[in-house]
C-alpha cells in the first residue's frame, strides 16, 4: 500500500479498487493519504473546465472527468470531516452504494455531524435513513432532516412508487417522524405544500399518503387534526400554511371534531396569514350555526380577524359576529365595541357592513363606544359617514367638529391683500384674477393654468451653483463624482473645474494628486468599458481626469468589424491588466453626443489651454444664464483654446427663457459663426450660416416648441426637432399576436426621421422613431445615472423628453422587466415651471397605473404637485385617461388618485372631476376593474355633496353594461343628486388661490 | 467565508412558554446570561395581555428578519435582550442582518406585580412560545414571569434548553452603534394612531428601495421627493410590522437623524412603547457606521466615565443633567461618558423620552474597540508611523498619512474634516471619520496631552 498505489488506482478511476484500498486501513493511516486525494480531485475539477467559443462570444463549460467517481470515493474514504465539508457537493460520491461501504467501513467519529451536514444540503436520504435505521448514526435534530424526509422520501418525478408506499415501507416513521413534518416551515419547494404542488400524481403527495394511513388507521386521525391545526398556529407563510389548511378540511372533521378544536380555531383568528384566519372563521361560524362554541369566546377572539387587511376576511369576521349577536341579543353592547375595529378598514362595503350592524342595535350607543367612534369618524367611507353620524346624532361635539372645517374670513381678507400686491403680469400669468372672480361668485373654476414655458423665469438665484474655485476643491469634488457619478449637475461643474484650472500645476501637484490618480484608474478598471464611446458618464469622466493629472488620452482603437452585427465595430483598450474588447455602434446616440463633448475637454487639457466652458450651469437643472454664456464666448475669444463646438451647441440649449434681451445686446462682441448663433438664439435678426447642427441648436434654443420658419426654408428635411418641432400621436394597440389581447401604446412621431444623422444633431437623436406595435427589442436600457445627464441637455422642452419616454414607459408598465431607471422619466414631471401639456399628462397618467411602486409614488406626487401649482387640468387629463383605459389596470390608478385625493379638498374636487372627465367613449373597453375607480369616483362625489355634472360621463354610466359591484357603483352614482356644500367650495377655492399667490410671488423672486 | 462572529450559548433553564392554567394563560419567559447565570426579574401579571402579545409578536418579527441577504451571513436566530429597571421591562433585538433594531417598552402602568431584580440579560423566544402569543386575549388575566427557577418546567434541576450561536460580529456592534444615532436623532412627524394605521395599510407591498415618509392631509403617505418634513427610509418592508400595532397606538412618533439617513419608529400606546429604528440602508446595518468612533477616540471623558458609571442606579430613565449636578461634571462631559457607554453596551437609549436608560448588555463587550475595525486600523497607522503633521493651529491640522503607494491628505477644521482617499470621497463623513482621520486625531491628542 503506497501513495504510487493508490494515485495509479485513482487514474484508473476504479471505484471498487479504491473502496478496496482503504478498506483496511485505520483512520490514522486513512489521514495520510488525505492530502494526495483532495490535491487530485481538485485537479480533476479544474482540469474539467474547458473554454469554448460560440457566437463570438466565449464561455466555460464543465466536462467530467472519468475518474472523478473514484476521486469522490476517496476524499470521504480518506479525509477529514472538515475538508469533506468544505468540498461539499463536489466531493459527494455518486453511488450511495459506495458511500455506505465507505462510512460503514471508516466508521468515523464524526458520523452524527455528517447526518446533520449531509441533511442540511438537503440531499442523501436514503443513506442517511439506511444509517439511521442501522443504528450507525443518531437521528438529527435539526429541521434540515425533516426536510429532507418530505423532499425526497419519495421524488415528486417518481413514476411508481408513491409517498405512502414509502411510509408503509418504514414503519418507524410513523412513530416519531411523521409528526415533525407538522412542525417545519420550509420554503417554496421544501416544504409540505412545495412538495405536493410540484407532483403529476395525486397519490404521490403527501396529503393522499397521510389521508389514507389515517382511513386504514395507521395514524390516529385525532392527532392529525391537531397537528395541522398546531401548525397552522406557527405562522408558517402563507404558502406553506395553506396546505395544513387544505389537509385539515380534506379530513372532512365532524362537528363533535370541530368542537372539540374550538379554542384551536378561535386561536388562529389571530392568526398573520389572512388564508388562516379565513379557514378558521369558517370553522367557526359552522360551530356557531350549531351553537357549539361560546359566544363570548368568539367576541374575546374576534378582534384581530376584523382588523384584517384583507377585505373579504373582514367581512367573514363580521358575518360571523352577525351570527352571534343574532343568536345572543345580550352581547351586543360588547358587540359594538368590537364591531368598531372593522371601521380601521379601507373599504366602503365593510364599513357598511358594520354600520348595518351597529344600527340594529336595539339599545343606545354607550359613551365609550361613541368615543371611539368619534375617532374613527375621519375614517369612515364618505358613503356611510353619514349614516354613522345619525347613529351619533345626540353628540354635539361631532356636530361642532363639523362646523370649523369652514375657513375663516381673516384667510380670505389676507390672500386677497396678498393678490393686490402681485406684479400683474404674474398675477395674470397665475390665474389669480380667474380664481378671484370665482370666489366673488361661489362657482368653481379651477381649470388648470395654460402657460408658455418661455414666458416663466427659470433662474432661481438660490439655485445658483458655485464654480470651482481652487485646485484642493477640484480634487475633492474629483473624487466625490468619481464615487457618485448619478449625480449630473456635479459631474458639469467638475468639467467646467478641470477646463478652467487644468493649467495650474503648483509645485506639490503630483502628491496632492496622486490619491486621485490612483483611484481614478481603479475606478475605470470596474466599468469595463472605454472613455469618450458614449459608455457613460463615470468612464467618461476618468478619462477626462487622466487627461488632467496624467496627459495622457486614454482611447480605444478599431480592430475591426463585428462578425455578427455589421452595426457594429470592434475596439479595444489597452493598458490595463489586460486588453478591453468592446463593440461600438456605428450609429450615433445621445451617449456619445455627451462623450465627445468631454473628449473635446480632455483633448484640450493636454495641450494646456485652459479656458471656461460654455455650457457650464450656472444654475441647477442644467440652465446657463444667458449673460454669463456671452462673457464666457467673449472671454474665451482671447484665449488660444481651440473651439469645443459640441459644447457650443450644448451651451445653446441650455439658454432659459429670462434674460435674453440683455444678453443679446452683449452678445454682439462674440465673434464668428457661434456669435451669429448665440445671438440668434437669444432673439437676434441674424442669417442662418452653414453649420447646420449649430443652428439647429440656436433655433432649438429660440423656438423650442415652434417651428422656425426661417430654418425650415434653409435647410429643410432634418427630422424632428430640428427645424420643425416634433409632433406626437400616440395610439393604443393591441399586441401583435398576444393570447391575452393585452394592448400597447405606440407612439407615432412626427416628421420622420432623415435618412442619416449626425452625433452633433443632438435635438433630433433626443427624439424617437416611429415604433411599430411589438417592437420590444427597442426598448430603452439607459440607467438612471445616464438619464439625468440626458436631462440636463435641452432643459427647456420637456414635452420632447416625455414624448421620446412615453412608450418605452408604457411598455413596462407591469413590471415585466426590472427598469430601474425609467423612474427618471417622471422626475421632470414635479417641476413646477413644466406644462402639463399631452405627453406630460401621458406619462402621468402611465406612472399613475404603473406596477413598481417607485414609479407609481413619484407619479402621485408629481400629481398632488402638478394640483397644488394649478398645472393640473381635471378635463385634460380626464382626456389622457379616456383613451388609456384599455391598457390601464383601473384598481391601481384607483389606489393612487385616492391618495392624492385624500391630500386636501382640492385634490379631492379636482380628481373627482378628472375621473368624470375620463367616462366617455366607447365603455365597451372600459378595464375590467373599473368598479375600482368608480367606487372612489362616489366616494369623492359623497364628500363633495356633488352629483355627475359631466354629460359625457353620465351617457358613459347609462350606456355600459356591467352587473355585480359595477352595476351597483353605477346606478349609486347615477342616483347622486349635486348639491355643493358653499363652504367647502370657499375652502376649495381659497386653497387654490394661496397656490396661486405663492406661485407667482415665487417668479416674482426669480425676476428680483 | 463566514462573516466574524461571537461563539455564544444560550443556557435557558427552561423553554419560554405559554401555559394554559385554569387561572388564565401564563406566560413564563427564560433567562440566561447577565449578572447571573439566570436572572429572576419579574412576576405579576400583564394588565393588558393582547397588546403585550402582539408587541412581543412585532419584536420577534423584527427578530427573526432578515432583509438583507449578504453572501456572508448565514441566518442565525439570536434571541432579545429584557432589561429590568425601575418597575419597567425593555425587550431589544435586532433583525438578523442587522438593519432594524426593535425594543418594546412595558411601562409600569402594563404591569401588575413584584420587580424580583435589576439587570439585562437574554431571553429565550422559540416559535412555539410566539405563537402561543397569539392566544392571548384581553380579556384574559394573563400573568408574566421573567426568569425564576422554573422548577415546574425544569427536568433535574439542569439546563435543558441550550443553544450554540454565531452572534455576528455586525450584530453585535449593531447594538452598541444604535445608541448614537438613536442620541442624534429629531422628532419630525406625530400623528394619530388612527392614521399610521391606514398609512401602513397603503404601504405598497412591494419593497421599496428608497423612499420619503411625508405629511398628507391629517396622515402620511410614501413618496419620492425629498421634502423638508421628510422622514427618508430605505427597504420599506422593515416598518412593515408596525401595521400590526398601529391599532393599538394613540400616536406615532417618527424621527430621522438628518445626518446619516437612519429613522426611528415610534408607537406610543396608552401603557407601553415600540420602538423601531431602521438604519440608513438596508445593505448597512448599524455596524460599522463609526457614529461612536469620535467618542472613543476622544479623551474627554476618561475621568468622568467610571464615575458616571458608579451613578447609574437601574432608573427607568436616565437624568443627564440631574447627573451632571450630582457628579458636579459639565453636562456634555457627561453626555459624552454616557455616549461611550452605549458604545460600550452599558446604555440605551429612549427616543420617547430623550434619554439613556441603563442596560449591560450580557455579551463580552469589553474589548469593544476590536469591533471597530476603522479604529483597529487608524492604531496600525499610528503604530507604523510615518504620519506628518505639516501645521496644527488650535482646531486646525493639516497632516500626511501614508497608505498604498500614495499619501493621502487630512485637513480638520471647525467644519468638519476632509480625507483625500475614497472613503471619504463617497461618504463625506456620513458614515463616521475614516481611518486616516482617526489615525490624525490619535496622533495630535497624544501630541497634546500632557504625558
Amino acid at each position: 500500500m503506497s501513495k504510487s498505489n493508490l494515485d495509479s488506482i485513482l487514474k484508473q478511476g476504479d471505484v471498487a479498487a479504491c473502496l478496496a484500498f482503504f478498506e483496511k486501513l485505520t483512520e490514522k493511516e486513512r489521514q495520510n493519504y488525505a492530502k494526495q486525494v483532495e490535491a487530485a480531485l481538485k485537479e480533476a475539477q479544474a482540469q474539467g473546465w474547458k473554454e469554448t467559443t460560440r457566437d463570438g462570444s466565449t464561455t466555460m463549460q464543465f466536462q467530467a472527468s472519468p475518474n472523478l467517481p473514484a476521486l469522490k470515493a476517496a476524499v470521504w474514504a480518506a479525509c477529514s470531516f472538515g475538508t469533506i465539508k468544505r468540498l461539499g457537493w463536489q466531493a459527494i460520491p455518486e453511488k450511495d452504494d459506495d458511500a455506505y461501504r465507505i462510512l460503514v467501513t471508516r466508521k468515523p467519529e464524526f458520523l452524527n455531524e455528517w447526518a446533520e451536514w449531509i441533511c442540511e444540503l438537503r440531499n442523501e436520504w436514503p443513506l442517511v435513513r439506511r444509517l439511521i435505521r442501522e443504528g450507525l448514526c443518531r437521528k438529527p435534530d435539526s429541521d434540515n432532516y425533516t426536510l429532507l424526509l418530505i423532499t425526497n422520501l419519495c421524488a415528486f418525478h417518481e413514476s411508481k412508487r408513491t409517498i405512502y408506499d414509502a411510509l408503509v415501507d418504514d414503519p418507524d416513521l410513523l412513530r416519531d417522524d411523521i409528526w415533525r413534518v407538522f412542525e417545519v416551515e420550509g420554503d417554496s419547494s421544501s416544504s409540505l405544500a412545495g412538495r405536493d404542488k410540484y407532483t403529476k400524481r395525486p397519490e404521490n403527495t403527501w396529503a393522499h399518503a397521510l389521508l389514507q394511513l389515517a382511513k386504514e388507521n395507521k395514524l390516529p386521525r385525532g392527532r392529525l387534526l391537531d397537528a395541522s391545526l398546531d401548525a397552522l398556529a406557527r405562522d408558517f407563510g402563507t404558502f406553506q400554511a395553506g396546505w395544513f389548511s387544505r389537509f385539515h378540511e380534506a379530513l372532512e372533521p365532524t362537528l363533535p371534531e370541530r368542537a372539540e378544536l374550538a379554542q384551536a380555531y378561535l386561536a388562529l383568528l389571530g392568526s398573520r396569514v389572512a388564508p388562516t384566519v379565513s379557514f378558521a372563521l369558517k370553522a367557526i361560524l359552522q360551530l356557531t350555526n350549531n351553537n357549539l362554541v361560546e359566544p363570548a369566546a368568539v367576541l374575546a377572539s374576534v378582534t384581530p380577524a376584523l382588523t384584517n387587511r384583507h377585505k373579504g376576511t373582514v367581512l367573514s369576521a363580521l358575518q360571523l359576529l352577525d351570527q352571534v349577536s343574532k343568536q345572543n341579543p345580550k352581547l351586543h353592547p360588547q358587540i359594538g365595541i368590537v364591531l368598531a375595529e372593522a371601521l380601521l378598514h379601507t373599504s366602503p362595503d365593510v364599513h357598511k357592513k358594520a354600520i348595518d350592524m351597529l344600527a340594529r342595535g336595539q339599545e343606545p350607543i354607550s359613551n365609550d363606544l361613541a368615543q371611539v367612534l368619534r375617532e374613527r369618524l375621519d375614517h369612515v367611507a364618505a358613503s356611510q359617514r353619514t349614516r354613522l353620524l345619525t347613529l351619533l346624532s345626540s353628540d354635539s361635539s361631532v356636530q361642532q367638529a363639523k362646523d370649523e372645517t369652514t375657513p375663516p374670513d381673516a384667510d380670505e381678507n389676507e390672500l386677497r391683500q396678498r393678490a393686490a400686491a402681485l406684479v400683474p403680469k404674474w398675477r395674470k400669468l397665475a390665474g389669480v384674477d380667474r380664481l378671484l372672480a370665482s370666489l366673488d361668485s361661489g362657482q368653481s373654476d379651477l381649470a388648470g393654468l395654460d402657460f408658455d414655458p418661455m414666458d416663466i423665469p427659470r433662474l432661481d438665484p438660490e439655485k445658483r451653483l458655485a464654480p470651482i474655485e481652487t485646485i484642493d476643491e477640484l480634487i475633492d469634488d474629483c473624487a466625490h463624482v468619481l464615487e457618485n457619478p448619478d449625480h449630473a449637475t456635479d459631474l458639469e461643474r467638475v468639467f467646467d473645474g478641470i477646463s478652467r484650472l487644468c493649467a495650474e500645476r503648483p509645485s506639490d501637484f503630483d502628491a496632492r494628486t496622486g490619491p486621485l490618480r490612483k483611484r481614478t484608474r481603479d475606478r475605470m478598471a470596474q466599468t469595463y468599458a472605454a472613455p469618450f464611446w458614449g459608455f457613460g458618464p463615470l468612464v467618461d469622466l476618468g478619462g477626462l481626469v487622466l487627461a488632467w493629472l496624467s496627459g495622457e488620452l486614454v482611447m480605444a482603437t478599431k480592430t475591426g468589424v463585428y462578425e455578427y452585427d455589421k452595426n457594429f465595430d470592434l475596439y479595444q483598450l489597452e493598458g490595463g491588466k489586460e486588453p478591453i474588447k468592446l463593440r461600438v455602434s456605428r450609429h450615433p446616440t445621445v451617449a456619445r453626443f455627451q462623450s465627445q463633448r468631454v473628449l473635446e475637454i480632455a483633448q484640450r487639457c493636454i495641450a494646456g489651454h485652459a479656458a471656461p466652458l460654455l455650457a457650464a450651469p450656472t444654475h441647477q437643472g442644467g440652465w446657463i444664464e444667458p449673460s454669463v454664456l456671452v462673457e464666457r464666448a467673449i472671454a474665451r475669444q482671447g484665449l488660444a483654446a481651440t473651439v469645443d463646438r459640441l459644447d457650443q451647441i450644448q451651451a445653446l440649449l441650455r439658454l432659459p427663457p429670462d434674460g435674453r434681451a440683455l444678453a443679446r445686446k452683449a452678445a454682439g462682441k462674440v465673434r464668428g459663426e457661434f456669435g451669429q448663433a448665440l445671438r440668434y438664439a437669444l432673439g437676434g435678426d441674424e442669417s442662418i450660416g452653414a453649420d447646420v447642427p449649430l443652428w439647429i441648436a440656436a433655433s432649438r434654443a429660440r423656438h423650442p416648441f415652434d417651428t422656425d420658419e426661417q430654418l425650415q426654408k434653409t435647410h429643410p428635411g432634418l427630422g424632428p426637432n430640428a427645424a420643425e418641432a416634433a409632433r406626437y400621436q400616440p395610439q393604443v394597440q393591441p399586441i401583435p399576436n398576444d393570447s391575452l389581447h393585452r394592448k400597447q401604446l405606440c407612439m407615432e412621431v412626427m416628421p420622420a426621421w432623415p435618412k442619416s444623422v449626425g452625433v452633433d444633431v443632438i435635438t433630433v437623436m433626443l427624439t424617437p422613431k416611429t415604433r411599430a406595435a411589438g417592437s420590444w427589442h427597442l426598448e430603452s436600457r439607459q440607467s438612471a445615472e445616464e438619464l439625468h445627464g440626458m436631462l440636463l441637455i435641452w432643459p427647456i422642452q420637456r414635452e420632447a423628453w416625455f414624448g421620446a419616454w412615453a412608450q418605452t414607459f408604457a411598455n413596462n408598465l407591469d413590471w415585466w422587466e426590472a427598469a430601474w431607471g425609467h423612474r427618471v422619466f417622471l422626475e421632470p414631471l414635479l417641476d413646477p415651471d413644466v406644462p402639463l401639456g399631452p405627453m406630460a399628462r401621458l406619462l402621468l397618467a402611465l406612472g399613475l397605473a404603473a406596477k413598481e411602486p417607485g414609479e407609481s409614488s413619484l407619479a402621485t406626487d408629481a400629481l398632488i404637485a402638478a394640483i397644488d401649482d394649478a398645472r393640473f387640468d381635471a378635463d385634460r387629463f380626464g382626456e389622457t385617461l379616456a383613451y388609456l383605459w384599455p391598457m390601464l389596470k383601473a384598481a391601481r390608478l384607483a389606489k393612487t388618485l385616492g391618495q392624492a385625493a385624500r391630500v386636501s379638498r382640492l385634490h379631492q374636487h379636482l380628481i373627482c372631476r378628472a375621473l368624470q372627465a375620463s367616462l366617455r367613449g366607447d365603455p365597451t373597453a372600459a378595464p375590467r376593474d373599473l368598479s375600482a375607480v368608480l367606487e372612489l369616483l362616489k366616494e369623492s362625489l359623497i364628500e363633495g355633496g356633488e352629483g355627475i355634472t359631466n354629460s359625457d360621463a353620465r351617457l358613459y354610466l347609462k350606456t355600459i353594461k356591467a352587473s355585480g359591484k359595477t352595476a351597483r357603483l353605477v346606478r349609486d352614482i347615477l342616483g347622486l343628486a349635486n348639491h355643493p356644500q358653499p363652504a367647502q367650495t370657499r375652502t376649495i377655492l381659497l386653497h387654490a388661490l394661496r397656490n396661486r399667490i405663492e406661485r407667482a410671488e415665487s417668479w416674482n423672486i426669480k425676476c428680483t | 467565508m463566514a462573516s466574524p462572529a461571537l461563539d455564544y450559548t444560550y443556557r435557558y433553564r427552561f423553554a419560554s412558554t405559554v401555559e394554559t392554567a385554569s387561572d388564565g394563560p401564563k406566560l413564563h419567559l427564560a433567562t440566561s446570561g447577565g449578572a447571573e447565570e439566570h436572572p429572576y426579574f419579574f412576576k405579576g401579571q400583564l394588565r393588558q395581555p393582547q397588546r403585550a402579545a402582539d408587541l412581543l409578536r412585532s419584536l420577534m418579527d423584527i427578530v427573526h428578519a432578515r432583509f438583507h441577504l449578504p453572501g456572508i451571513i448565514v441566518r442565525r436566530f439570536t434571541d432579545p435582550v429584557v432589561t429590568c429597571s425601575e418597575g419597567a421591562l425593555r425587550f431589544e433585538g435586532f433583525s438578523s442582518c442587522g438593519s432594524a433594531y426593535a425594543r418594546v417598552d412595558l411601562l409600569p402602568e402594563s404591569l401588575a406585580g413584584d420587580v424580583m431584580g435589576r439587570g439585562t440579560t437574554n431571553v429565550d423566544f422559540n416559535p412555539p412560545m410566539c405563537a402561543a402569543l397569539a392566544r392571548l386575549r384581553s380579556g384574559d388575566r394573563a400573568g408574566l414571569t421573567v426568569g425564576g427557577d422554573g422548577v415546574e418546567l425544569t427536568r433535574n434541576n439542569e439546563a435543558i434548553e441550550e443553544r450554540k450561536v454565531a452572534l455576528p460580529l455586525r450584530w453585535l456592534k449593531g447594538f452598541v452603534e444604535v445608541q448614537a444615532y438613536a442620541a442624534r436623532m429629531q422628532r419630525r412627524l406625530e400623528i394619530p394612531g388612527t392614521e399610521a394605521h391606514r398609512f401602513f395599510r397603503a404601504l405598497p407591498r412591494a419593497n421599496m428601495k428608497l423612499a420619503w415618509v411625508i405629511p398628507a392631509g391629517n396622515g402620511l403617505r410614501i413618496s419620492q421627493r425629498e421634502t423638508r418634513a421628510a422622514v427618508r427610509v430605505t427597504g420599506t418592508e422593515r416598518m412593515r410590522t408596525l401595521e400590526n400595532l398601529a391599532r393599538h397606538a394613540r400616536t406615532m412618533r417618527v424621527y430621522c437623524d438628518a445626518a446619516t439617513g437612519a429613522s426611528g419608529w415610534e408607537m406610543a400606546l396608552p401603557d407601553c412603547n415600540f420602538h423601531l429604528l431602521l438604519s440608513p440602508e438596508v445593505w448597512r446595518g448599524f455596524s460599522g457606521e463609526g457614529q461612536a468612533l469620535n467618542d472613543l477616540a476622544g479623551q474627554d471623558w476618561q475621568d468622568a466615565l467610571p464615575r458616571v458609571r458608579a451613578a447609574l442606579t437601574w432608573d427607568t430613565v436616565i437624568d443627564s443633567a440631574a447627573l451632571a449636578t450630582k457628579l458636579k461634571s459639565p453636562p456634555e462631559i457627561v453626555t459624552a461618558a454616557l455616549s461611550v457607554l452605549g458604545a460600550r453596551g452599558l446604555v440605551g437609549y429612549d427616543l420617547a423620552s430623550q434619554c439613556y436608560f441603563q442596560r449591560v448588555l450580557p455579551f463580552d463587550l469589553s474589548l469593544v474597540e476590536s469591533l471597530h475595525p476603522r479604529l483597529q486600523d487608524a492604531r496600525k497607522l499610528v503604530a507604523a508611523g510615518g504620519i506628518r503633521v505639516l501645521s496644527s493651529a488650535g482646531e486646525q491640522i493639516e497632516a500626511i498619512v501614508p497608505g498604498t503607494g500614495i499619501e493621502h491628505r487630512v485637513r480638520i477644521t471647525e467644519e468638519g474634516s476632509r480625507c483625500s482617499c475614497p472613503w471619504f470621497a463617497k461618504h463625506q463623513g456620513t458614515r463616521g471619520p475614516c481611518k486616516h482621520v482617526l489615525a490624525v486625531q490619535i496622533v495630535t491628542d497624544e501630541e497634546q496631552s500632557p504625558q
